[in-house]
């Protein structure tokens, strides 16, 4: 078991210096300076534009600059922005929580929906809740989500006005006191309820459309998953025997269905955070993903840099964690 | 014949067939059927609604949007097309080559598939498109070079059941060049699961080149392409409804279209799977 | 299960909060009390929306746009260009000119605190400004380039010796970007390894003004408290002074909007002004559009083929559809005459102005030898300016009809800047937006089409030359008499229309909305989002 996680971790992590090296290569291969955004635009005098350089220490030569990077990343330490003037990491820091938030419920979303109304797709196969939720999926996954949120927005915030606009909470409101930064679970800890209720209105369409998708996806997957189970042999056994139904299907059925389920949820996380990117422009939500779009945009490259490899880590991390939980969960999967 | 048709026969699937088929048709005979050039802006008709005129409405230079949605349905689909087909091209050849070379090539290329898959798509696809800079071009080689590992894999594990068997073991005893051996024995019978793979691609395909031009890094104006003009009439939409809402609707139809297609085709191989 | 993903992620995130530094303490505020009975306390906050951003406080370092909102409130200068148009009063009282314009004596306000309860003095005055010109960033030029020695003979007297007389030293040094005097004992304080305390001011605020920050998300918003003993309360007479500002960045049009409308903001200046008709529909708010000072410039390339032709120069000019390019903004915006805004010395009404005529066009093209098409032409503008792009599309359709291919392309800015460096490497038309520093001809014209400060060393981005020009240009910057420096800006500008080293299309409308309750806001001529916090009361 231990050799396994093992060879799995290392073949992550040579996986991650690799996507270092490239990135940074292809940093310094972009044209521009970044110094001459610093020091305030094209307006700037060319010795403010130097002195803002000096400061940022892009005059030195290149294999110094990966030098420095390659040892400040194994401190931590991810390099500055250009825009926000602010360490990498310290920015990572400030938004992290939000696109953490985002995803956690969205996940949450996804769990507590989309698998009973997989489970019961299943089971009442072919009828007409079957074909609408099947239409409902195959509906989810093609919507373009930027597309969809833009017009939820005007029509939830305009319209309906049911929904406050942007932002985490109310302008002026009080953050609840930081023990995750997930001001949900922050809020509630407090017992401050009506933050509480605020980051909830806040958080709720954002994180609906987020989860869309993933619903779908793992609503279609627990589905097919139980009727492949439901036609093994000992499922016809076991109903041989002459248990009730339902006993049948929750006791044997559900609980061998869902260990696929239970790791593709783990992906399903994954792949939300890198969906969070569209939902936070859209939302102007200030996540990673706003933060790492706002980036691209002037080519500031170090958060960029930053905002992959952050998630890139969480990815591998999940991706280990799903490995180890699919091996503990099905023996046979161990010793390939 | 007979049984080629019969997945027509699942209602979902014909509708699939049928956006499919009306969205190529109106992206080919776009010149035809466009009421307006769309690249001509009309300074007298800025951000106007839909009208006898402007069947869709005009944009904030005045262009109708009808005809840059018929136009744009050209770029998504001529963009999601060549993604997927580099991507394709790049991954089976890698994988092709690795699965049947064996060795230190096959660990090599799972490595470097493992390196690009421990990444979510889109933030790495930005990265490196933003890297090469602003333009169609980049942003599809961008998505490329974050896609083709999952072919590459695919046919990886194709070639690898496939490698044992007799004909094979025969084509090799008789001298068979290995590139020959490749691509005569091996691929045709690994094609199945890469259609199946091509079809569900084209529709993310298309939401990945829209989602990177919303964000402004794929096509560059005046060129219209639907990620694009959602982005552009994102900060009009409380007055000009009609600017980001067709061209959504265009890449939901499309991506509609080919999802219910792929549906279909994926249950016509493998009728055992989730019917 | 699920539970480990939880765990996993709340892990994840626990880690990075930690990381995070402190933030200056939050106020909590929503029972304050207040001084004054029966008032909502809600009346005492006002939030603002602006579409730029501010990466820092430090007034040394800060030359961006989104600056205007928030440290001249803060920072004070020795003298203050007001909304009416003139020069006034700040921290300095009065001050005096020598005969030959190179000494200027300010006296400085007495019983003025800075936030940390230190005096002000010429001694601070001189200490701030020194820093800002070792810094050496933001506007700092005005100080650098023409003064060459600070004296403070007594306390509260501080003299400027330039190096020569500047007409215009006055308005320049009013600027946002001008350095506002920061406390010198802040800077002792959190001086570290010698940078002059630059990562301190960049999050944090101690100057002399009516509001300081207590709150600073970088690029995101800044929380301004109220100073009360800032000097001039009284004057202000305000009868419900603002406790606390927000002053929030939020780029997108529409959300801004929305904010607008259902009261979660106060004042926005960032909607799309083709807006306006709609949100002057709404009772609850009133509406403002501005054109402001920055001008829309078609920057050509002046040193290379075929732009080098003056020839070409007209005919593009011509060519260009300078209403429908002003309609596109949507309302609000003011053509470009000459290349001074109205309301500045030196604007003058009765300056040619190009208006589109194609023929002319196609003569002048033929005259320069493109008579049977031929020219290709490739214009740049940047990621974000999305009028530049618009405008350059309408300017397209024209040229095509001309057999003139435009290539317009997009490039990020710091690609941009690079571009602009080398007569080889810079296309022949770039789009660029120019907003003065100062309210002075030198600083929108001089500093734009001076032959001897051509990029990289300057701001002349267009490479142009004329000795003539020139000579004119210097002759106004040193030339105290009024009359004279007006009639050689006529000269100037006649100059550069038949020279038309770039084509020059409108002013930036920028759509100004705010709630009816908001109160006492005189929009500010120059610097569009300067609200004077101490005027504004609901």
């Amino acid at each position: 078991m231990f050799r396994f996680v093992a060879r799995r971790l290392l073949y992550s992590l040579a996986g991650l210096a690799g996507v270092v090296v490239i990135t940074f290569v292809l940093s310094h291969v972009i044209p521009g300076d970044p110094a001459v955004l610093a020091a305030g635009g094209t307006r700037a005098r060319p010795e403010a534009v130097e002195a803002v350089r000096k400061q940022m220490g892009l005059d030195k030569p290149i294999l110094v600059q990966f030098v420095r990077y390659v040892s400040g990343l194994a401190q931590g330490d991810l390099g500055r922005s250009v825009r926000t003037r602010q360490p990498v990491n310290k920015d990572l820091a400030r938004y992290m929580p939000a696109t953490m938030e985002l995803a956690v419920v969205s996940i949450v979303i996804v769990a507590l929906v989309g698998v009973p109304l997989g489970v019961l797709a299943a089971v009442r196969r072919d009828g007409l809740l079957d074909q609408v939720l099947r239409v409902l999926s195959i509906a989810a996954v093609s919507l373009p989500v930027f597309w969809f949120a833009l017009l939820a927005q005007v029509l939830f915030y305009r319209h309906l006005q049911w929904l406050p606009v942007g932002n985490r909470l109310p302008l002026f409101a009080q953050v609840p006191p930081k023990l995750t930064g997930l001001y949900l679970i922050d809020s509630a800890m407090a017992g401050q309820w009506l933050t509480f209720k605020n980051a909830l209105l806040h958080l709720i369409l954002p994180a609906l459309i987020l989860a869309m998708g993933s619903l779908a996806m793992v609503l279609r997957m627990v589905r097919g998953s139980i009727l492949d189970v439901m036609r093994l042999d000992y499922v016809r056994t076991a109903r041989a025997k002459g248990l009730a139904e339902r006993v049948v299907i929750f006791k044997h059925v559900v609980r061998n269905a869902l260990i696929p389920v239970v790791t593709m949820l783990g992906l399903q996380f994954g792949g939300l955070l890198s969906g969070a990117v569209l939902i936070e422009v859209v939302f102007n939500w200030p996540g990673v993903g706003l933060y790492a779009v706002q980036s691209v945009v002037e080519l500031d490259y170090q958060p960029i840099l930053g905002v992959t490899i952050i998630i890139g880590v969480i990815y591998v991390v999940i991706n280990l964690l799903v490995d180890i939980l699919y091996a503990k969960l099905d023996a046979r999967i161990r010793f390939q | 014949m007979v049984r080629q048709l019969r997945f027509l026969r699942h209602p979902a699937t014909a509708l699939g067939l049928a956006l499919v088929l009306i969205v190529v048709l109106l992206a080919l005979f776009a010149p035809l059927l466009a009421t307006h050039d769309p690249l001509a802006p009309d300074p007298k008709a800025f951000l106007q609604g839909p009208s006898a005129v402007h069947w869709f409405g005009t944009d904030d230079l005045g262009r109708d949007i009808y005809s840059r949605t018929l136009y744009g349905a050209r770029t998504s689909l001529l963009s999601a097309v060549g993604l997927v087909a580099i991507a394709a091209a790049i991954g089976i050849t890698l994988g092709a080559v690795a699965g049947y070379m064996g060795g230190r090539v096959d660990d090599l290329l799972m490595r470097t598939t493992d390196m690009f898959l421990a990444f979510p798509g889109l933030i790495l696809a930005m990265a490196i498109a933003a890297t090469l800079g602003p333009g169609l071009f980049h942003a599809l080689l961008a998505l490329s070079l974050v896609w083709w590992p999952s072919y590459a894999r695919l046919v990886r594990g194709q070639v690898l059941s496939l490698r044992q068997l007799d004909y094979v073991e025969a084509a090799r005893a008789q001298g068979s060049p290995t590139w020959r051996i490749i691509r005569k024995e091996i691929l045709p019978n690994a094609m199945t699961p890469i259609v199946v793979q091509v079809t569900i691609d084209l529709g993310y395909a298309i939401l990945s080149t829209s989602g990177l031009s919303f964000i402004g890094l794929g096509v560059q104006a005046p060129t219209p392409e639907w990620g694009a003009m959602i982005s552009y009439g994102r900060a009009h939409i409380m007055k000009a409804w009609w600017y980001s809402t067709f061209p959504g609707l265009g890449i939901f139809l499309t991506v509609l279209g080919v999802n219910l297609l792929g549906d279909g085709i994926r249950d016509w191989f493998d009728p055992h799977q989730r019917r | 299960m699920l539970s480990l993903v939880l765990v996993s992620a709340i892990f994840v995130t626990a880690c990075s909060s930690s990381s995070q530094e402190q933030e200056p303490q939050q106020q909590p505020d929503q029972n304050q009390t207040q001084t004054q009975p029966n008032k909502d306390p809600k009346s005492r906050q006002l939030v603002m929306l602006i579409p730029s951003e501010n990466s820092t406080l430090d007034p040394a370092t800060n030359y961006g746009i989104g600056a205007q909102a928030i440290l001249p409130w803060v920072y004070e200068t020795l003298v203050q260009y007001t909304a009416e148009g003139k020069i006034a009063p700040q921290l300095a009282t009065n001050w005096s000119v020598s005969g030959d314009g190179k000494v200027y004596s300010f006296q400085i306000r007495k019983g003025v605190k800075f936030h940390d309860g230190e005096p002000l003095n010429a001694q601070a005055v001189k200490t701030s400004l020194e820093r800002f010109m070792a810094i050496g960033e933001a506007a700092s030029y005005i100080y650098k380039d023409v003064v060459e020695k600070i004296d403070t003979p007594d306390d509260f007297t501080i003299t400027f010796t330039l190096k020569k007389p500047v007409g215009y030293f006055l308005l320049s040094i009013a600027s946002p970007w001008a350095g506002g005097i920061v406390s010198p004992k802040a800077i002792k304080e959190n001086e570290k390894k010698g940078d002059l305390a630059r990562e301190w001011f960049m999050g944090n605020t101690d100057g002399t003004g009516p509001y300081k920050v207590t709150e600073y998300v970088p690029k995101e918003h800044s929380i301004l408290e109220r100073n009360p003993a800032w000097w001039g309360w009284a004057e202000a007479k305000n009868p419900n002074p603002l406790e606390k500002i927000m002053v929030k960045t939020v780029t997108e049009a529409s959300t801004q909007r929305l904010m607008l409308e259902q009261g979660e903001a106060d004042m926005a200046f960032g909607i799309k002004v083709q807006d306006a008709p709609d949100l002057q529909k709404n009772a609850e708010l009133k509406v403002i559009p501005v054109s402001t000072t920055t001008a829309r410039i078609l920057a050509f390339n002046n040193a290379r083929k075929p732009t080098s032709d003056v020839k070409v120069r007209q005919a593009l000019s011509y060519a260009f559809p300078y209403d429908d390019a002003v309609a596109s903004y949507g309302g609000g915006s003011k053509r470009m005459v000459g290349q001074l805004p109205q309301g500045m010395i030196g604007f003058d009404s009765s300056l040619p102005v190009y208006t589109t005529n194609l023929d002319k066009a196609k003569q002048l093209l033929s005259d320069a030898g493109y008579g049977s098409g031929g020219l290709k032409l490739e214009l740049v503008w940047v990621t974000g300016e999305e009028d530049g792009r618009k405008v350059a599309e309408l300017w397209q359709a024209n040229l095509k009809k001309l057999g003139v291919v435009l290539n317009i392309k997009e490039v990020a800015i710091n690609a941009f800047s690079e571009m602009l460096d080398d007569p080889e490497k810079m296309p022949e038309i770039v789009a660029h937006m120019w907003g003065p520093d100062y309210p002075d001809f030198t600083g929108i014209v001089s500093i734009l089409y001076d032959g001897r400060q051509q990029k990289p060393n300057g701001n002349n981005m267009s490479f142009y030359q004329n000795k003539q020009v020139d000579a004119l240009l210097d002759k106004i910057s040193v030339e105290v008499e009024e009359a004279k420096r007006v009639e050689a800006m006529k000269q100037v500008q006649t100059l550069l229309l038949q020279d038309a080293p770039s084509l020059w299309v409108a002013y930036n409308p920028v759509l100004v909305a705010h709630r009816k309750n908001v109160q006492g806001h005189v929009q500010h001529p120059l610097f569009e989002y300067k609200v004077d916090f101490t005027a504004v009361h609901k």
